[in-house]
């Protein structure tokens, strides 16, 4: 899968990153919401991880973009004691959430999930 | 000419002047290039750190335990105070964003890379922001050994100590690490008072025996951090005693415990709200009105029609509000008043109507 990973965290995004290429994903990363909205803008990604606080623009505004245009899926990374802005993404048209701190394995089975619904799809 | 500087005063002001200018020039000088020398220093060590970092995070061909061996140059980077206290933050932030094997990776990686020892340094320290560090790299790398030697900071005199162990105490031992309100003598400050709730969050409720005996203790602060817990989690066993608390001689708690009643509220709840209402001064009144307002009583509609004669139109306008919510002729009886008192009711009546709140 084609993944765009969203996260400020630079340790976190390398760890993410090491993860899911070793789970065979093709991974683009970026460091802030503009640079996301750019990516979005040049390429089709099968996925999105997108953490929601991000400098310049926000997750839940990248949520709302991708939204308006696409239906790309998009797994958002909230904190503890976010269940508003949770609530937020999940209006905007967010398809899953992860609350931090979360396990490694889980954001993998959930990947895993949308990438049977993408092979599905390309079957169809 | 005498109003005039002389000329050799004046060359000495401009030399003095002139002087101070280069000094100042120079110390921003140094004080930049200190600056970016550290922000290299530690972009360098981040760059490192993170990809030898990250790649032993995620080998799970390696037991979780298993002796690592740490490369020469990060070895002598982690020499440097500085560079090794970039290091441990950077493993610290990524502590807190992972769960499972990865998070016990980097407990494992903060043992081996000699940052407990570190940790325990910083406890032992005598400045109190160092001690409150330590205690908190600690907790957040879950080293239950060290639970004795945090446990005797959580009644210190300092404030930050003070609630750095008290939350270390309850990240480690969930609800059983309420156990230093026995001993607390200091007051339980607000901050500490929703730190340790929203820690609470992350354990399953087990029982909580001495809710009671806390509720009853003398620290006004612990009463009040109890009346929350009890609020929060229902603990509909202590009703009686959250009953009394209704008689404490501090506001604050009386306002608590009405808020708590409320939450456990059994068959009589409302009336002793009810009876207690006339003992109250403004602030509580008012907690009263809107907290039986939530209620299910049917009761109430009589209280809260009395209420309607209050002087004050606060609380004249809450109980009409809550006439209105539990009674289904209520807005009728408010239109009555207003047709019969309209310079007293009638201007309640209509904000009642448009639905305006308070």
């Amino acid at each position: 899968m084609k993944i765009l990973l969203v996260e400020d965290d630079q340790l976190m995004l390398k760890t993410i990153i090491l993860r899911l290429k070793k789970e065979g994903h093709d991974i683009t990363s970026c460091t802030d919401g503009k640079e996301a909205i750019e990516q979005i803008e040049n390429q089709i990604f099968d996925l999105i991880i997108t953490d929601i606080m991000l400098p310049y623009v926000s997750g839940l505004e990248i949520v709302g973009i991708v939204k308006e245009t696409t239906s790309t899926p998009i797994i958002v990374l909230s904190s503890m004691g976010q269940e508003k802005t949770i609530e937020e993404a999940f209006e905007l048209g967010a398809d899953d959430y992860i609350t931090k701190p979360f396990n490694l394995t889980e954001l993998s089975f959930r990947i895993k999930r949308f990438a049977k619904a993408y092979e599905l799809q390309l079957a169809i | 000419m005498s109003a005039f500087i002389q000329p050799h005063y004046l060359w000495v002001a401009i030399t003095v002047f002139c002087i101070l200018i280069l000094l100042l020039t120079g110390a921003i000088f140094l004080y930049l290039y200190r600056k970016k020398s550290i922000f290299f220093a530690n972009a360098y060590i981040q760059k490192q750190f993170e990809e030898w970092i990250s790649a032993c995070i995620l080998d799970d061909t390696v037991a979780v335990n298993q002796s690592i061996v740490v490369p020469l140059f990060l070895q002598q980077q982690l020499k440097n105070v500085r560079k090794k206290q970039f290091a441990l933050n950077l493993l610290l932030q990524n502590k807190r964003q992972l769960m499972g094997f990865a998070a016990q990776k980097i407990i494992f990686l903060y043992e081996e890379l000699g940052f407990k020892q570190y940790s325990i340094q910083k406890l032992k320290s005598r400045t109190w922001h160092i001690k409150a560090r330590g205690i908190q790299e600690l907790y957040l790398m879950e080293q239950h050994d060290m639970l004795n030697q945090i446990y005797v900071y959580t009644n210190n005199k300092n404030e930050h100590i003070r609630t750095e162990a008290q939350i270390a105490i309850v990240r480690l031992l969930g609800f059983a690490g309420l156990r230093f309100l026995d001993i607390l003598s200091h007051p339980l400050n607000e901050w500490g008072q929703i730190n340790l709730l929203e820690q609470l969050k992350q354990f399953s409720l087990t029982p909580m025996h001495h809710l009671s005996k806390w509720l009853c203790s003398n620290n006004y602060t612990i009463v009040l951090f109890v009346l929350k817990l009890v609020a929060v989690y229902q603990q509909f066993q202590t009703h009686d005693v959250v009953v009394n608390c209704l008689h404490h001689k501090h506001e604050k708690i009386r306002t608590q415990a009405i808020k708590t009643l409320a939450r456990i509220a059994n068959e009589h709840t409302a009336t002793i709200l009810i009876t207690h209402y006339a003992n109250e001064k403004f602030t509580n009144k008012k907690m009263i009105l809107e907290q039986l307002s939530t209620m299910t009583v049917n009761a109430k509609a009589l209280f809260f029609l009395a209420c309607l004669h209050e002087e004050n139109n606060v609380l004249k306008l809450i109980a009409a509000k809550a006439l209105n919510q539990c009674s289904q002729g209520g807005i009728n009886v408010l239109q009555e008043k207003a047709v019969q008192y309209p310079k007293d009711y009638e201007p309640i009546y209509l904000h009642v109507k448009s639905g305006i709140g308070v």
